[in-house]
């Protein structure tokens, strides 16, 4: 295979999610869907009882009031979690995923700010359930009724296909109507408000049409090509484990193998054997430690290492054993294991080239939740690292003021833009100017259609002499130093400056007298490479760890306000 | 029970036990990720025969906090 340009993939083009349901189940009813293991038994259902599923359940919740309205989902991933999205939207209304990791007061607040009548929760999530229905007006459906609340559904769409019922049922005849796959689902029709955790200020509800999510899903399957099953691992509050985990895997019909803990990772991966996976960069470098934890472990490090010594040589002449050569690396994997899709955050390149070696293709890809989330991502066989893939054809993407080298802010216009922030219209005026999305990270687009990103506009430092200086690029450069734990460089008083939190234990193994004197002879090596108004002026030792969002990034906005140094 | 769990997440750390307390943090003193701290967790439910949820997983912060949940969890450990 070599690597180079090729023909976008054909995939059936869906306008909507509710069609994405319906195609699946009239092309392949009896394919299974999705699978999972529950108290030691293999669970399934196929694309045929999704769909029928959906429709059943869209009639019980519709008896319960859910009509043109908004419900909310908590839980941890599951079937349950899947069906309630898919009837939530399917049957015209919006569905509010929410972080599980929330506290009360933040679920309640979302709650209330979105405007949610139903809260859909699983049975782990009960009390929390229970809390919120104390305080807030709503009608709360656990995850346990499911099942019931389908045969309800099933009866009375029986009753009426028969044409009997009572006159209870007439009326409930006559709700239908208003409900369930009777509803015009259109591609404009608000599906989901999906909440950005936001490094700055208060979390954003993004509002993501049928049209959006529907348009991401088979513009990123024209990009890369699923060549079977995958595990789910992402949390489906989150867009990228929605699209990517779910919707990507439904376009090309494959089964998605729902991971319900993570406690169970390895035993699904061997169960489950999937051929891809959709990841954030922190499993993919677990999943990489395994595999050398594993051999250490066996005592097969040197042999591993010798291998791939020979694999590398064999591959220069043409010849490729992989396969043959790493099978026992790949069993922990389940032994299928070709594709590794990474999205989410920054990917360190060192593992494109490590799983590459052993036979697993890891291509990079970029997304934001107001994208839907997919913006890019590289080819099955054709990529460049260092990039995060070749831009969708689902949008365009602009370089909003580039500067000698092209670089600029990434804006992006097209069907995969949001419709705009819930209830926030002055934050939706300032990202969404004249039809352009401004992401605010750095980057380029060179001329194969590959987008490099160089770092966020938004800790864009601004020099007095007019220079701009990305903040990640100069943090990138602690990477490798093992005194740092945590970097964070900013503007102060018009000079750059890193405030690191060290590694203490580090400290402490190699005898580092003076911290502050270590770092200061770091930073004298890293500014020799740095043009003069990319020097960092001073370091900064902070005594505690950086502030950090529910998903572990640093609180930019709370850095460099006065921290007391060590 | 301390030096049980403690033993148990030397092999994830590499970090000798003497330098473990009760109020070592998982993620800046012993310097395990989420994921680290859910395979350690696979490791006390095989060693203590009990079961710890998901939910619990994301509220250990020290280890303190492990050793207390499965001293009070004490009806699941054998």
């Amino acid at each position: 295979m070599k690597n180079k340009d090729y023909p976008l993939y054909e995939v059936k083009n869906v306008t909507t999610l509710k069609e994405l349901i319906d195609f699946r189940a009239a092309e392949s009813p009896e394919k299974t869907a999705f699978a999972w293991t529950e108290s030691g038994e293999k669970k399934e259902k196929t694309y045929g009882e999704l769909k029928q599923e959906t429709d059943a359940l869209g009639v019980s919740l519709g008896r319960r009031g859910m009509r043109r309205t908004k419900a909310a989902i908590l839980g941890e991933n599951s079937y349950e979690w899947i069906l309630s999205f898919f009837t939530v939207v399917c049957s015209g209304n919006t569905a509010v995923p929410m972080d599980k990791e929330l506290s009360l007061e933040a679920v309640i607040r979302l709650l209330q700010g979105s405007g949610c009548t139903h809260l859909i929760y699983s049975d782990t999530y009960r009390d929390v359930a229970e809390a919120v229905c104390e305080k807030v007006s709503l009608c709360a459906v656990s995850m346990v009724e499911l099942e019931a609340l389908v045969r309800e559904g099933k009866a009375v769409q029986d009753g009426r296909s028969s044409g009997k019922g009572s006159s209870a049922e007439g009326k409930v005849e006559n709700d239908r109507a208003d409900c369930g796959d009777e509803i015009l689902v259109l591609p404009d029709t608000l599906a989901a408000i999906i909440y950005t955790s936001g490094t700055t200020g208060s979390s954003k509800g993004v509002m993501l049409s049928h049209g959006n999510l529907a348009r991401d899903a088979c513009s990123a399957c024209r990009n890369y090509q699923l060549s079977g099953d995958t595990v789910l691992l992402l949390p489906l509050h989150h867009s990228f484990g929605l699209v990517a985990g779910v919707f990507m895997t439904m376009i090309y019909g494959y089964t998605v193998y729902i991971n319900r803990s993570l406690k169970r990772l390895s035993r699904d991966l061997t169960v489950a054997k999937p051929q891809n996976l959709f990841l954030v960069p922190l499993f993919v470098e677990s999943l990489y430690q395994q595999v050398w934890n594993a051999a250490e472990q066996k005592g097969k490090a040197g042999s591993l290492r010798f291998l791939l010594r020979v694999s590398r040589l064999l591959l220069k002449c043409g010849i490729d054993l992989r396969a043959k050569l790493f099978r026992f690396v790949r069993e922990a994997f389940g032994g299928n294991l070709d594709t590794i899709v990474s999205g989410g955050a920054p990917l360190n390149q060192k593992y494109l080239q490590g799983f590459r070696d052993l036979g697993i293709n890891l291509l990079n890809g970029y997304g934001i939740t107001e994208c839907s989330p997919v913006v890019s991502v590289n080819r099955n066989t054709f990529y460049k690292d260092g990039s995060v893939g070749q831009v969708l054809d689902a949008c365009r993407v602009s370089i909003h003021e580039p500067d000698e080298k092209g670089v600029g802010e990434v804006c992006v216009q097209g069907d995969i833009v949001m419709q705009g922030y819930y209830g926030r219209e002055e934050e939706t005026k300032e990202i969404l100017k004249d039809g352009w999305l401004h992401t605010g990270d750095l980057g380029y687009v060179d001329p194969d259609g590959f987008l490099f990103l160089t770092g966020r506009k938004k800790n864009l430092i601004i020099l007095s002499n007019g220079e701009n200086v990305a903040a990640e690029e100069l943090e990138s450069l602690f990477a490798e130093v093992p005194l740092v734990k945590e970097v964070i460089v900013y503007e102060k008083e018009h000079r750059i400056v890193a405030e690191v939190y060290p590694d203490e234990e580090y400290a402490k193994q190699h005898g580092v007298v003076s911290v502050q004197g270590e770092l200061d002879r770091t930073l004298a090596g890293i500014n020799r490479t740095l043009p003069g108004f990319k020097r960092i002026a001073s370091v900064i030792v902070r005594s505690t760890e950086f502030e950090k969002t529910t998903t572990k990034k640093i609180k930019r906005d709370r850095v460099g306000r006065g921290q007391e140094s060590l | 029970m301390f030096e049980k769990v403690c033993a148990i997440l030397a092999e994830f750390t590499q970090l000798p036990i003497s330098e473990m307390t009760m109020d070592s943090q998982l993620l800046s003193d012993l310097d395990m990720n989420s994921l680290d701290t859910v395979d350690a967790v696979v490791r006390f439910e095989e060693e203590f025969q009990t079961e710890v949820p998901d939910r619990v997983i994301l509220e250990l912060r020290t280890i303190g906090d492990i050793v207390r949940y499965l001293e009070d969890d004490g009806d699941n450990v054998k």
